[in-house]
């Protein structure tokens, strides 16, 4: 079967996307639900800053609502979108260092549901430094790391993503997977 | 590489290890409920103001069927426009006393019916020339006529409606008559200057010659002397320097050489 083919009677994401770009904005409620949180952690990861998170998360769906009119579906709907944000995120690097907002916030320890005190220190504190562990990875690694746990990308759409080979996207994935798992070792 | 590596990968890929695990284990953050609302409200707008998509078909529909029906309304004014043009041109070309009673078709048939010719029409207008009061008498005469059919004839039902056609046929052919007659007296009291184009033999003394010598021949049926009469002064009027009997001489030898 051609993978165009393939991907229109598998690809419910863009089968919404077509339908939002027909007009229907319901299509587009159902398909932001189902990516929005993925999308705003997957910034929110690698900018560490929540308000500049917002601001490119904004700009993500910004930029899918434009270009509803000229969607194709040659890729997986969660590849094209994450195409979009990793240009956004790339246009934000490249920015000058001023232009750029400090990452100066402190992101947001959520509260945990246990109530044993030493159980809340020991599981936040795991927390906090897996956290940090995951901020000193370089941020292609990080990337790659965040399309496979965020988006569930396959190594190949990972690729596509970035704009790397599939190998480089492997190797990415796989030096970053073995200093998380040290770390968790140690 | 080592092997370990690649195998730790092979295990994350398979969920076979905890890094998967542990980062699932941090929080999970969310948009803000404002930037969810901004976000679905920009969608909407989007697709409201949609500058080029299904949504906005039908209004390009009914735009081009409304179109269409404006134009066939213009055109439809401007044709019975240019109707009514005619018209009022016809009118004003045409502007004698006949006009005022008659329509165009009208006034040309009555200028046919000025001219007895051998056929059916020819002799009814010559009949309305000869004579009105001889219509009506055969009118009152036809119409005595199913009081002596009911007292001969058995079949007097039938009789009396064959009658009673007659009479009705008879009525309506004096009507014209006196419709005929009507249009002659104005034809002959309206002046020169307008009536000599009126029928189409007049457009060319040639033509209008032939009329006369036609009107000539047949000049001892009753009422045609009148009318030749009547287009000699015409014609003497619009061709004062021709001499309507050398004209004539010289039409009838053409007609005779060309026969020969």
């Amino acid at each position: 079967m051609p993978l165009l083919g393939f991907l229109e009677k598998t690809d419910r994401d863009a089968q919404l996307m077509l339908a939002y770009a027909g007009g229907d904005v319901q299509a587009f409620n159902t398909l932001y639900r189902k990516h929005k949180d993925a999308l705003y952690r997957f910034f929110l990861r690698q900018c560490g800053s929540q308000a500049l998170s917002e601001e490119l998360y904004q700009e993500v769906w910004l930029r899918v609502i434009k270009a509803r009119e000229q969607y194709e579906q040659k890729a997986r709907f969660s590849t094209w979108l994450y195409r979009i944000a990793h240009n956004i995120l790339i246009d934000h690097f490249r920015k000058p260092l001023a232009e750029n907002h400090a990452d100066g916030d402190i992101e947001h320890i959520p509260d945990n549901a246990s109530n044993d005190p030493a159980l809340i220190l020991d599981s936040q504190e795991k927390i906090a430094r897996f956290r940090i562990q995951l901020r000193t990875l370089p941020k292609e690694q990080l990337e790659v790391f965040l399309l496979k746990e965020e988006a569930g990308l396959s190594l190949q759409d990972i690729a596509m993503t970035v704009g790397e080979s599939r190998e480089t996207v492997k190797s990415r994935l796989r030096y970053a997977v073995n200093k998380l798992k040290q770390f968790q070792e140690g | 590489m080592k092997e370990s590596e690649e195998k730790a990968l092979q295990d994350y890929l398979s969920g076979r290890d905890g890094v998967s695990a542990a980062y699932r284990s941090l929080s999970d953050e969310k948009p803000s409920a404002a930037l969810d609302a901004s976000i679905r409200q920009a969608a909407q707008e989007a697709v409201d103001g949609l500058p080029a998509g299904k949504k906005r078909f039908p209004l390009q529909v009914y735009s081009l069927a409304a179109s269409i029906c404006v134009a066939v309304l213009v055109v439809s004014l401007f044709l019975n426009n240019e109707d009514r043009l005619t018209r009022n041109e016809l009118d004003t070309i045409s502007a004698i006393p006949l006009m005022d009673d008659a329509p165009t078709a009208e006034l040309f048939s009555a200028g046919d019916a000025r001219i007895p010719l051998n056929e059916n029409a020819g002799s009814q207008a010559n009949d309305a020339n000869a004579d009105l009061d001889v219509n009506a008498a055969r009118v009152q005469t036809s119409a005595a006529a199913p009081v002596t059919a009911e007292a001969q004839v058995s079949s007097a039902a039938a009789a009396l409606s064959i009658e009673a056609d007659s009479v009705e046929a008879e009525g309506r052919q004096a009507q014209e008559a006196r419709s005929l007659e009507e249009l002659l007296d104005l034809a002959r009291s309206a002046p020169a200057s307008e009536v000599q184009f009126l029928p189409e033999y007049r457009l060319n003394a040639d033509s209008w010659l032939t009329e006369i010598q036609r009107l000539t021949a047949v000049s001892d049926e009753p009422g045609v002397e009148q009318v030749l009469t009547e287009e000699r002064r015409l014609f003497a009027e619009r061709y004062p320097g021709i001499d309507i009997d050398s004209a004539l001489a010289e039409l009838e030898e053409s007609d005779t050489g060309s026969d020969e």
